[in-house]
């Protein structure tokens, strides 16, 4: 990444001009011709390091009232067929294996979004039960404490 | 919030097409001008539906590594704690949960050395025996992507 890729990134972290033709507005900006902006950006696209350029919602304003993180002691011979079919629920956005420590023996996490909380929790009930894990965990969360983009450099 | 802004904040979450005139691809989709677009937008960052839109990045590709944290921190220094916390600039998500490790938070760093010494500073600053990070193994599924048409 050169310099201009630099400042492209910066403006990139910040919202995107409210205007008609907002690549050009960034052209404008960094002096160079929207053409070259938007080479750029398709670059840094195709390098997997921009993944897109819209919008992330405040969940809590957009009708997801129920915002948890669930996490499930997952058998290890079973860790791969739960993490898919969790994956396929429109409820879940994020799932991942962590590694467990001595005091948290939780290994499959999901982040589950609903528009209320007993959706939430009929699926992870039900999905426990059909699948014989035995340990489970619901953690709500109380309070947003903090949420921003990472800043780069 | 009405049937086009829903479409619109979909598209949006999408992501803007990377090519000449981003919004008239939208404005033809949803059948609205790329003016009124740009007006709805605005006004769903206003009404903070919209929390921000710009550049999401991959953070790992960008050369940062992030780690998930919990800990139990007790009530009367959790204010404190808190604060420590959001201070680092790539602590990007912290939240109050409920359970015994009430504090989750993301941290990324250019380097684990970075990363141990934090977290061994939040121990011995506020006395806490219990911060553990729980490394991504694998994953399963990362898409945010909330949809405004659907149920």
């Amino acid at each position: 990444m050169d310099e201009l890729d630099l400042r492209l990134v910066a403006e990139l972290q910040e919202n995107l001009p409210l205007t008609v033709n907002p690549y050009r507005t960034l052209a404008e900006r960094l002096g160079v011709s929207e053409e070259t902006v938007i080479a750029r950006l398709q670059a840094l696209h195709a390098s997997g390091k921009l993944k897109r350029i819209g919008a992330v919602l405040r969940h809590q304003n957009s009708g997801y009232a129920a915002n948890v993180m669930v996490v499930f002691k997952a058998p290890p011979d079973e860790m791969e067929r739960l993490g898919k079919l969790l994956a396929e629920s429109p409820l879940v956005s994020h799932c991942y294996e962590r590694a467990p420590c001595a005091e948290w023996p939780y290994t499959l996490y999901a982040m589950m979004h609903g528009r209320n909380m007993e959706t939430i929790e009929e699926f992870v009930s039900i999905f426990a039960l059909e699948h014989g894990v035995e340990r489970f965990d619901i953690l709500r969360s109380e309070e947003e404490l903090k949420k921003s983009s990472l800043s780069f450099f | 919030m009405d049937n086009a802004d829903r479409k619109l904040i979909n598209l949006l979450q999408e992501g803007l097409p990377l090519e000449r005139d981003p919004y008239g691809v939208f404005a033809a989709k949803l059948g609205v001008s790329r003016e009124e677009i740009v007006e709805r937008t605005g006004a769903l960052m206003r009404e903070g539906i919209i929390r921000r839109l710009g550049g999401v990045f991959d953070s790992g590709a960008m050369g940062y590594s992030s780690m998930l944290v919990g800990a139990h921190v007790p009530e009367d220094i959790f204010g404190d704690a808190a604060r420590f916390v959001n201070a680092h600039p790539g602590v990007t998500h912290n939240y109050r949960r409920s359970g015994f490790l009430n504090m989750w938070f993301t941290l990324s760093t250019v380097c684990d050395e970075e990363r141990d010494a934090f977290l061994e500073e939040l121990r011995l600053r506020f006395d806490l025996s219990q911060v553990f990070p729980f490394p991504r193994l694998r994953s399963f599924k990362l898409r945010v992507f909330f949809d405004m048409e659907g149920a």
